[in-house]
């Protein structure tokens, strides 16, 4: 086939299919879902997603129940004392949130589970929950990421 | 030229008519993704408004709202800043009434499911807002005191009162009630000393006249609703087609404005749901004019410090007091102010909360072209997202707010109740 022949087939092709709307509504980030459980940045501790409510809702307090253990003892979860938390969106950026929330969460160790209260989503987006641990295996950080909000 | 180029020549100029002609209708027809992102703007189907529960305390508000003798020298009402022709706002940069206010007056049309009042949410109910008002003595420049023997010094608010609270405290007892006062007023002035004096059980006996005043005035309030804009008879069409016939109240501006809102201008980051906000409070960099209005910051401390708030002694049943469980830092919030709804917009000029944009070209074209001053707190980075649009882009976004304007509310709910036509 010569370059002559395809030419017009690629022009037909890109008239059809490109177009503004190509772009999608909201120009937000890439929506998905919750993951069940994330590994800590230097691979210390799990973060276990034990409870979650589906869809996130938007513009409302709502709840998350974690189980976090050490790498080096999985059997023991730890409790809130060793759990810090913090929620913004990052907007595109590679390092710290273009915003944060509008709520102040309260950690709380029940039922076995770390139970993250007052989380509230002002805006439409994937959210990013940072998890700091400072257990007995030392600290890190564990990153989850939160779309909202069902769309 | 050969037949394969004329060929190829053929079907390169029908591939530009057909892009051409995909980009018109791109203009005007809207893709799945963007009848969604509409969908979400609009009143949900089925939804009507939602009437008091109780007729009588509302028509006991509204006979409130528009008369003066709510203010401390009997010169101003409530109406004085929120007038009704004016979709409740008062045209005005910054309010005058007792005195020069120092924010823009807000709109009241449907409010009445705000989860935060004024434009730092130092209140967290529709009724303890108006409790700021009356004391502020900018504003109606009363003392709760006062404003409970003018009520039972007036029979006819007296009898308004009692039939749907109750008798009201026996305030010509003077020693017991002073004729002035209020925790609000300076620690060593009258007010603030005969507040002080008076037994614990009469200041909250005084207290409750004023919660009860605010539940009367909240409860007409919830009449002031509207979700009937020519962009809500758009939204129902394209619910039904992607490209609905062309409509002059709608026109193809305003759908071109209407997709940036939606798409490329990101608006809807924070201008989202059927009120056109996200309720929240934002740091946008406004330059500072009043050092002393470090908006959600003082806002979070004047709500935590109120009685009045949904944990405090006055609150309902219905009052949501968890959520202060969960209140964030004031400071991280210095310098933010709500999100404003963005209905009836071409209609509650001037913009901001310092009512500084007199247009809506200039509202919008502050988040193109940030001025330079000094801010108070963080600004936040979610303004870098805002991509720069032409002058053509600004013009359709406008034309797009100037379609959220409803029809004007009956008069049975905006006039004073003796003014009414029969």
């Amino acid at each position: 086939m010569t370059t002559t022949r395809r030419l017009p087939l690629f022009v037909l092709l890109f008239a059809i299919f490109w177009s503004p709307h190509a772009l999608a509504a909201g120009g937000n980030d890439t929506a998905g879902a919750v993951p069940a459980q994330v590994l800590s940045e230097q691979g210390r501790y799990r973060v276990d997603v034990r409870q979650v409510p589906e869809p996130l809702p938007e513009g409302e307090h709502f709840s998350l129940g974690l189980r976090v253990v050490s790498m080096a003892n999985p059997d023991a979860p730890l409790d809130a004392s060793a759990v810090t938390v913090e929620a913004g969106m990052r907007h595109g950026r590679d390092d710290g949130f273009a915003h944060g929330m509008q709520s102040e969460p309260v950690v709380s160790f029940r039922d076995g589970l770390i139970l993250v209260e007052g989380l509230y989503f002002h805006m439409g987006g994937v959210w990013t929950l940072q998890v700091t641990i400072d257990g007995n295996n030392g600290e890190d950080r564990a990153w989850l990421t939160l779309p909202c909000c069902g769309g | 030229m050969s037949r394969s180029a004329k060929g190829a020549a053929l079907i390169a100029a029908l591939a530009m008519a057909v892009s051409v002609f995909s980009q018109a209708a791109d203009e005007t027809a809207f893709t799945h993704a963007e009848r969604v992102a509409v969908r979400a703007l609009a009143v949900p189907p089925g939804h009507t408004p939602q009437e008091a529960p109780d007729p009588a305390l509302a028509d006991f508000g509204q006979r409130l709202f528009f008369d003066p003798r709510l203010s401390g020298d009997g010169r101003f009402s409530c109406a004085s800043c929120h007038q009704p022709d004016r979709a409740f706002t008062d045209g005005l940069a910054l309010p005058e009434a007792a005195g020069r206010g120092h924010r823009n007056t807000p709109t009241l049309i449907n409010v009445a499911d705000n989860p935060w009042f004024q434009w730092d949410g130092a209140a967290d109910s529709l009724w303890s807002q108006m409790l700021l008002v009356v004391e502020n003595p900018r504003e109606l420049a009363n003392d709760r005191l006062n404003l409970a023997h003018t009520l039972y010094r007036n029979e006819d608010l007296r009898a308004a009162y009692r039939r749907r609270f109750g008798p009201l405290p026996r305030m010509s007892e003077e020693p017991r009630f002073p004729a002035h006062g209020s925790p609000q007023a300076a620690p060593d002035s009258l007010e603030g000393r005969a507040w002080r004096r008076m037994a614990a059980a009469d200041q909250d006996a005084v207290n409750r006249v004023m919660a009860n005043l605010g539940v009367a005035l909240a409860a007409w309030q919830r009449r002031l609703v509207r979700y009937d804009s020519p962009f809500d008879h758009f939204a129902a069409a394209l619910a039904d087609n992607p490209d609905p016939p062309p409509d002059e109240a709608f026109p193809a501006a305003a759908r071109r404005g209407l997709k940036l809102f939606i798409g490329e201008a990101q608006c809807t980051l924070c201008h989202s749901g059927p009120d056109f906000s996200n309720q929240a409070f934002h740091n946008l960099g406004v330059p500072v004019t009043d050092h002393r209005d470090t908006g959600r910051e003082q806002g979070l401390r004047r709500l935590a410090a109120s009685p009045f708030n949904a944990a405090g002694p006055y609150a309902g049943e219905e009052s949501d007091a968890d959520r202060l469980r969960f209140l964030p830092p004031p400071e991280s919030l210095r310098g933010a102010f709500k999100t404003p709804s963005l209905r009836n917009v071409a209609r509650t000029a001037p913009y901001f909360h310092d009512g500084r944009f007199a247009t809506l070209e200039a509202a919008v074209r502050f988040y193109l072209e940030p001025p330079e001053g000094e801010t108070l707190g963080q600004r936040e980075a979610t303004l870098d997202l805002i991509p720069d649009l032409s002058d053509r882009q600004v013009a359709d976004l406008v034309a797009f707010l100037k379609t959220l304007d409803s029809a004007p509310l009956p008069e049975a709910v905006t006039t004073p109740p003796e003014r009414r036509s029969p």
